[in-house]
């Protein structure tokens, strides 16, 4: 005998299921609405730069975890010794909403050196042994390198 | 809270598969587990093909699930050369309606009484881990 989920008449319950099924099976990965930047010296050094990034939880075919609302870890490093990146919400441990949460990466205002960079990684809690459902769902980055 | 039981046994079914997996009732079976072989027989670099499924503890095959699984293979012999190769390489891979395929292959060498290869797959589903292995004992020859 095998087990699988039902086809029922309601079709969103069919979505519901069909959704849970795949979160089930692994099925997730971190999306980024923006995953690279290249703000050039000057414009660094006139203005901080700001960007705005829409992290999901979406399926591989691009699907929205609209049910997850659990943490991700959030994490900004930047290589320069001039310029400082920051993000809002704070590194660490931040709740989704319906598998969506919004990051404002900051680069300061300075003058940054070209080739240097600014990364925020979006990772799952699998450090600290949880993952999602079990699963470790992999990193994704959005990296901002500065041109000249 | 509690799950409450709905007027459609379909939708009753759904939930209940779902507390399944949320409940750990899930366990690896492989379609062998072990075989015993000659060293002569072993010396010829036999082939061994591997049903995975992934199935609650009454044996029922979790169809719904595409996820991971995962091969490794490891042997105990001393002789250089000897192992045991599977197809596909070790890895992760992508169960299909809770089933996978494989098929491990012992080297040409010449194994000796006693050494082991084994193939060990395993899968974490909702956190929960499962694992199985096919072991390969080499046993000497019926007529030495």
């Amino acid at each position: 005998m095998s087990m699988k989920f039902r086809t029922l008449e309601n079709a969103a319950l069919n979505d519901n299921f069909g959704l849970m099924a795949k979160a089930m099976s692994g099925d997730m990965v971190f999306s980024l609405s923006q995953t690279t930047a290249s703000p050039t010296v000057a414009e660094c050094t006139a203005a901080a730069q700001v960007y705005n990034i829409t992290v999901r939880l979406t399926t591989a075919a691009g699907e929205v975890h609209n049910w997850y609302n659990g943490k991700v870890l959030l994490a900004i490093a930047d290589d320069d010794d001039t310029g400082a990146a920051s993000i809002d919400p704070a590194a660490g441990e931040r709740a989704m909403t319906n598998g969506v949460l919004e990051v404002k990466v900051t680069m300061s205002k300075a003058a940054w050196t070209a080739g240097k960079k600014a990364t925020l990684t979006v990772s799952d809690l699998a450090t600290a042994g949880t993952g999602i459902l079990g699963f470790v769902v992999a990193d994704a980055t959005f990296v901002a390198t500065v041109k000249a | 809270m509690e799950y409450r039981v709905l007027e459609d046994a379909a939708v009753n079914e759904n939930f209940e598969l779902m507390s399944k997996i949320l409940s750990g009732d899930v366990k690896l079976t492989l379609s062998q587990t072990a075989v015993s072989v000659e060293a002569t027989d072993a010396a010829a670099g036999p082939s061994y093909k591997i049903g995975i499924r992934l199935e609650d503890s009454d044996g029922n095959l979790h169809k719904w699930y595409n996820g991971k699984v995962t091969l490794a293979v490891a042997d105990t012999s001393d002789v250089v050369g000897a192992a045991m190769a599977v197809d596909p390489v070790a890895g992760s891979y992508a169960m299909d309606g809770g089933t996978y395929g494989a098929k491990v292959t012992l080297s040409e060498s010449a194994w000796k009484a006693d050494d082991t290869a084994t193939l060990t797959v395993t899968a974490t589903v909702c956190g929960f881990n499962a694992s199985a292995t096919f072991v390969v004992t080499v046993k000497a020859d019926s007529g030495t």
